[in-house]
């Protein structure tokens, strides 16, 4: 599940640096903007490569 | 939102698995998930009951394929194990309901230790679901 995966990991990360997701779901293009939005961290990439979605997020 | 209340009454493997999503969704970005087990559905906090869930009706013959599927989501695939998944996130409480667990035989003692315990419905829907702010049920 690539929300509650980026949940926890990003919880192990400091104000400022970056979180890679790597997914494979094509709902995560609304679901992690989405959470972005929501927790205040910043999407910094999205990008699809191949049916693989790939997000950059600083965490806030 | 910070809280929400999720009713689970479907025991079917396919159809219990929504409700436990859900709550591992929202638990893992910090909501507060009160979950009450009723009818049937108060057999999957035993860890006797959460074995033999399995799919039913009309896609019996699937469960095996399902399961396959659950995992390659990236969800553990068997329901005991993804209960205890979801408490890890130390946000999601599991109640089975006092009635169902009458009817259908669970004890204090049979119930997983991931579980708070048996309450009334009336404590749930007053205490839990009352005040929270969003319900569902299942």
């Amino acid at each position: 599940m690539p929300m509650v995966d980026s949940n926890k990991a990003i919880r192990k990360l400091q104000g400022g640096e970056v979180l890679e997701i790597i997914a494979t779901d094509p709902a995560t293009q609304g679901d992690i903007p989405s959470w972005c939005e929501r927790t205040g961290n910043e999407l910094i990439l999205a990008e699809e490569i191949d049916k693989t979605f790939k997000y950059y997020v600083k965490k806030s | 939102m910070k809280s929400m209340t999720i009713i689970v009454r479907e025991d079917s493997y396919d159809k219990i698995l929504t409700p436990l999503a859900f709550a591992y969704l929202q638990a893992s970005e910090g909501v507060q998930v009160d979950m009450l087990f009723v009818n049937w559905a108060v057999l999957a906090l035993t860890e006797a009951g959460a074995k033999k869930i399995k799919v039913q009706g009309e896609y019996a013959d699937r469960d095996q394929w399902v399961r396959e599927q659950v995992a390659k989501a990236g969800i553990p695939n068997d329901i005991y194990t993804l209960v205890k998944a979801i408490k890890e996130t130390g946000s999601v409480n599991f109640y089975a309901c006092s009635l169902a667990a009458t009817i259908f035989g669970v004890d204090t003692d049979s119930l997983i230790p991931e579980a708070e315990g048996i309450v009334g419905a009336s404590w749930f829907l007053n205490e839990k679901a009352d005040k929270a702010d969003y319900n569902q049920t299942f």
